[in-house]
C-alpha cells in the first residue's frame, strides 16, 4: 500500500454524485460553476485504484469525470445523461 | 429611450459572462410573481426577472458525501416594474434574504427517481407610498413600510432525467399592495419672486397605490411541475398551481408557461411566455380581468465564490 496525491474531477450538473475510490466516497464540493472537485494529499492505494460511480443529473446534459494520480491523468470517462438522468460504472485503474 | 438602453446593455453584459460554459445553478421557473417551489440545490446565481422587476442572487452548498445543503437567496424588486429598478426612477424597493437548509438524496437506491427537501426562512420587507384621497390634503400620501418574517417547506421530486415535481408550503404575513389600483399624482407648485416680477413652476410626479391597504397572516401553497421532451431539450413546459390560505378565506390560481431553453443545459432559458390565471374564482368576472401573459426573460448568470 503506498499513498498517492490524487485529484478527482467531476464536471456537469448532477442531484445525486456518489463516486465511490477504494470503496471509500469522495466528499466532492463545487469550487466552480458546473465543476465538483476532491483533492487528497496522500491517499492510499493498495495494487490497482477501485472506481465506482453512481451519479443522477439531467437528460440532455454533459457531464465528465477525471481522476489524476500525482498530478497525472490516470482515468476520464465521459457523457450525455439519457432519458433516465443516470449513469452507473466501475473501474480498476493502473496508478 | 434610456431606460430601455439600460435594461439591454445589463442584459447583454449579463450573457456575455458564461455564454460558452453550460452555466446552471438555481432554477429560472417561477411565476409571474417569483414564487417557486423548485430549488436546485447546486451552485450559485444571479437572476433578472423581467415579469417580476427582481434581481435575485442564489447560492446553495453542497458536498456530494454530506447529506445536508445550505444556501442562501437574496431578491430586490421594485413594486413599480422593471424600468425604475436600474434607473433612477422613483422606486418602491423591496427586498427579501432566506436561509436554506436542506437535505437531499432521497430516494438513494433508486435509478430513476431523485428527491431533496429544502426549508427557508427569512425576511421580507418592503417600502411604497399609499394615496387616500378623503384624508386632509397634507396627510393623503403616506409612506408605508412592510416587514415580515417568511418560511416556507418544499420537497422537490425528480422523475427520470427530465421532470420535476416541487411542492412547497409556507407560512407569512403578506399585504395587499399588488391589488391595489396604481395612480400617478402629478404636484404643481409655483414661486413668486416679487423683487423680477416673475413666477417659476415645476411639477413633481410620483407613483401612488390607492384602495383598502390590508395586511394579513397566510399559508401559501405552491405546486411546480417542469419537463422537457428528451428528444428536444431546447423547449420546457412548466406548469404550477398556487393556492393561498388567509383568514377565512382561500384563492387559488394556475399557470403555464412555455420556455426557449439553451442548448445543451436545459436548466436554463432564453425567454419564456407564462400564461397565468390569478384567481380561479374570479374567472367568471371574465377573463380580462383575472388573466394575464406574461414575456418572462430570465437570466442565469453562474458563478462560484
Amino acid at each position: 500500500m503506498e499513498n498517492y496525491k490524487t485529484e478527482v474531477i467531476l464536471t456537469g450538473e448532477f442531484t445525486t454524485i456518489d463516486v465511490f475510490l477504494e470503496g471509500t466516497e469522495v466528499p466532492l464540493s463545487e469550487t466552480e460553476s458546473n465543476t465538483y472537485y476532491k483533492e487528497y494529499p496522500a491517499f492510499a492505494i493498495e495494487g490497482l485504484l477501485d472506481l465506482n460511480v453512481r451519479l443522477k443529473g439531467w437528460t440532455g446534459m454533459s457531464w465528465s469525470l477525471k481522476i489524476k494520480i500525482r498530478d497525472k491523468e490516470v482515468y476520464s470517462r465521459s457523457g450525455v445523461f439519457d432519458i433516465k438522468g443516470f449513469v452507473t460504472f466501475t473501474a480498476s485503474i493502473q496508478v | 429611450m434610456r431606460h430601455l438602453i439600460t435594461l439591454t446593455l445589463l442584459v447583454i453584459t449579463g450573457t456575455c459572462v458564461r455564454a460558452q460554459e453550460q452555466v446552471t445553478g438555481q432554477s429560472v421557473f417561477e411565476d409571474r410573481t417569483g414564487n417557486s417551489a423548485i430549488f436546485l440545490p447546486s451552485g450559485g446565481t444571479f437572476r433578472l426577472n423581467t415579469a417580476d422587476a427582481s434581481l435575485k442572487f442564489s447560492f446553495a452548498d453542497k458536498v456530494s458525501s454530506r447529506k445536508l445543503f445550505y444556501g442562501l437567496e437574496i431578491s430586490g424588486k421594485t413594486n413599480n416594474g422593471i424600468l425604475p429598478l436600474i434607473s433612477d426612477g422613483d422606486i418602491s424597493p423591496g427586498t427579501r434574504a432566506l436561509g436554506v437548509i436542506g437535505l437531499q438524496e432521497f430516494f438513494s437506491s433508486s435509478n430513476t427517481l431523485d428527491g431533496w427537501l429544502a426549508l427557508k426562512a427569512g425576511y421580507d420587507g418592503s417600502s411604497f407610498k399609499l394615496f387616500n384621497p378623503d384624508a386632509p390634503f397634507s396627510s393623503q400620501i403616506r409612506k408605508a413600510s412592510f416587514n415580515a418574517l417568511v418560511s416556507s417547506l418544499a420537497f422537490n421530486l425528480k422523475i427520470q432525467g427530465n421532470k420535476l415535481i416541487a411542492l412547497s408550503l409556507g407560512y407569512q404575513k403578506a399585504n395587499n399592495y399588488a391589488e391595489l389600483d396604481e395612480i400617478e399624482l402629478t404636484d404643481e407648485k409655483t414661486i413668486n419672486d416679487p423683487a423680477s416680477s416673475t413666477s417659476r413652476s415645476y411639477t413633481k410626479k410620483s407613483k401612488v397605490r390607492t384602495g383598502d391597504y390590508q395586511t394579513f397572516n397566510q399559508v401559501p401553497l405552491n405546486l411546480d411541475f417542469f419537463w422537457y421532451p428528451a428528444s428536444n431539450p431546447r423547449i420546457g413546459l412548466y406548469h404550477y398551481y398556487r393556492g393561498k390560505f388567509k383568514t377565512g378565506q382561500f384563492t387559488n390560481g394556475i399557470g403555464s408557461g412555455l420556455y426557449l431553453l439553451k442548448k445543451d443545459n436545459p436548466l436554463s432559458s432564453v425567454a419564456g411566455l407564462v400564461f397565468e390565471v390569478t384567481d380561479l374564482s374570479r374567472l367568471k368576472e371574465g377573463y380580462g380581468k383575472n388573466f394575464t401573459i406574461s414575456f418572462l426573460v430570465a437570466y442565469n448568470f453562474g458563478f462560484i465564490p
